[in-house]
């Protein structure tokens, strides 16, 4: 199968005051459709800058300074930002550690839903909502037509990552690329999003970037594993080599930690 | 000599609606032990620890520690307590005076306590050592710290009176794997050394199951199943503690389960509860008495109680130890199961 993004040497660099910070130095990876493909590591290993990256989002003092970001063959780095725009979202959504602080807390999760389908001119007025309350249902949200008109913060954490996928979901990105997305919930509840990820892969064919520190919630969903360390890719392969036949001392290392 | 605690029922009045967040728990600890509390986000753990400590004032129930009465005590008969029961928080960081130096903030219960003289310096030199800090980082603010090393500080600072009974909530859950692995085995070491006592709050059950002896498994301010640690495949029993234990991920991809015996959804709100059985909307075996009576906890084991209808009928831990170890079948024949009763 083709890989539908595929970064190349991708170097992203922080410009501090006193020093250079090279988080990202050289990464290179590919992302299926219809598999998951993890990104496992430290904090502070570039994993997140990489999917930032990704998506040009990037801030500063933060800048990339080498490499090719190729969706379906087209560079995203040389793209505007008003092109850029429609492939976020549109094309890689993304999906962050915490749900609860990724939504606006002002607007209903249902007004923030409707925006993602309007910007991208996918639906308007009354189709947008029914697209939304589907997708809704799609996720297995309990009554969407109460949830629409709910604030975030009447809303569980495992209930705004679902809302945040149903998001996500409703434009049909070809990636979607999830940072910790269960870090911050409950093991229960991160069982039920890992399957709800599971079934995403699995019926619409979506691309997942994983990126994790938790080798459970690899083992668990994850076909290809990048280990990543200060910045580098220092093991690749899929997930039961990785598992079953590490080579690098780190890769070695990290499973050993894991209990 | 042993430490015997009941916290019983303790209701949190807010306005007009009262949360049981704590519902008539009864919990003894003993010395040298490490009691695992494991429970879902909202299931009245922290607060469990909060009335322990008397940082929230119990409705209902008493609370002894070492044979005397700890309920309600005065400001200053409760600082003597807390000599002896120190707490570590999850959120190290948010637990901090972003003023206050390292040293500044390990040594504040030292001060608290009369102790100004000169040994002061050298008391949380020894402590920081004992921790695995450098001395160098005595001087710097908590923002310059990584989070391992916060959570360093605030096992020194609770260490530094030398208490005989730590609570530890939720200690590692903030932290990356790596350094959660260090901080557990730091946490194992320096009870031995020192002869700690834990209560060990977590949602983490791996994390539980490397350091802690018993577990309790508490659902909506309810304790539903006390187990020894050591017996934990072979006993489990209830429902909820098969879920939670179902629910962990397990680092071996060829385990991996297509549509595991999950529960579904999230505790219910506490108004929502009503007679019968706490867990009766998300347990695959609930039967109607479920409904109408709620079980008590009931001892079934030297270290083992449980509270559910089906406690002789559900022997769900010999089925589950097969899954884990990659024996026939998968997890979700456990719920698939019919029922023997």
């Amino acid at each position: 199968m083709e890989a539908v993004l595929s970064v190349k040497n991708l170097a992203a660099y922080f410009y501090t005051r006193d020093r250079i910070v090279k988080a990202v130095d050289g990464v290179s990876l590919e992302i299926r459709s219809g598999t998951v493909t993890a990104i496992v590591g430290e904090s502070g290993c570039g994993k997140t800058v990489t999917a930032m990256s990704i998506l040009g989002l990037l801030a500063f003092p933060g800048r990339i300074v080498a490499g090719e970001i190729l969706l379906n063959g087209r560079d995203l780095r040389r793209l505007t930002l008003k092109q850029l725009q429609e492939v976020r979202g549109g094309e890689i959504a993304m999906i962050f550690q915490d749900p609860v602080n990724a939504l606006n807390p002002v607007l209903t999760v249902g007004t923030q839903m409707i925006e993602a389908v309007v910007c991208h001119r996918r639906a308007a007025g009354a189709e947008a909502r029914a697209l939304v309350l589907e997708c809704m249902g799609k996720l297995g949200l309990p009554a969407p037509d109460k949830m629409f008109g709910m604030y975030p913060f009447q809303l569980s954490g495992g209930m705004c990552q679902r809302i945040m996928i149903a998001t996500a979901l409703s434009l049909s990105p070809s990636i979607l690329i999830a940072d910790e997305p269960t870090t911050a919930l409950d093991v229960t509840v991160q069982a039920q999003i890992l399957d709800e990820l599971c079934r995403l892969k699995r019926e619409f064919g979506t691309g997942i970037l994983l990126i994790t520190h938790d080798l459970g919630v690899v083992a668990e969903i994850a076909d290809v594993v990048y280990i990543m360390q200060g910045g580098l890719i220092v093991e690749s392969g899929t997930v039961y080599e990785i598992f079953d036949r590490p080579v690098h001392p780190y890769t070695k290392r990290l499973l050993q930690s894991f209990f | 000599m042993s430490k015997h605690f009941k916290a019983g029922g303790s209701l949190f009045q807010g306005g007009k609606e009262i949360v049981p967040a704590v519902d008539g728990v009864s919990l003894a600890l003993s010395e040298g032990e490490t009691l695992g509390l494991v429970g879902e986000s909202g299931c009245g753990k922290s607060t469990l620890a909060r009335l322990i400590l008397g940082l929230e004032r119990v409705t209902e129930g008493r609370i002894y520690y070492q044979g005397q009465e700890i309920t309600g005590l005065d400001y200053t008969k409760l600082c003597d307590v807390r000599q002896n029961i120190q707490m570590v928080f999850q959120d190290s960081y948010a637990s901090f005076d972003p003023f206050y130096t390292v040293a500044g903030i390990i040594g504040e219960p030292l001060t608290n306590f009369g102790n100004n003289g000169r040994s002061l310096g050298n008391e949380i030199n020894s402590i920081m050592e004992r921790v695995g800090l450098e001395p160098a980082y005595a001087s710097r603010y908590p923002h310059e710290l990584s989070g391992g090393q916060l959570q360093r500080v605030g096992i020194a600072r609770a260490l530094i009176l030398y208490p005989k009974l730590l609570l530890c909530d939720e200690p590692v859950s903030s932290l990356d794997f790596a350094i959660k692995a260090q901080i557990l085995g730091l946490l194992k070491d320096l009870k031995q050394q020192l002869g700690l006592t834990y209560l060990f709050i977590s949602h983490d059950l791996s994390a539980i199951r490397y350091i802690c002896d018993r577990v309790a498994v508490m659902y909506l301010g309810k304790i539903v199943e006390i187990l020894s640690m050591r017996r934990l495949l072979e006993d489990i029993c209830h429902p909820y503690t098969t879920a939670l234990l179902a629910a962990v991920p397990v680092a071996d991809p060829r385990l991996r389960q297509a549509e595991r015996g999950h529960i579904k959804g999230e505790p219910p709100r506490f108004a929502g509860v009503a007679g019968g059985c706490r867990f009766y909307f998300r347990c695959p075996h609930a039967i109607p008495l479920c409904r109408e009576v709620e079980p008590v906890l009931e001892k079934v084991g030297t270290a083992h109680a449980v509270a559910c209808h089906l406690k002789h009928e559900l022997g769900l831990g010999e089925q589950l130890s097969e899954v884990r170890t990659g024996g026939p079948g998968d997890s979700g024949e456990i719920y698939s199961q019919e029922r023997s009763g």
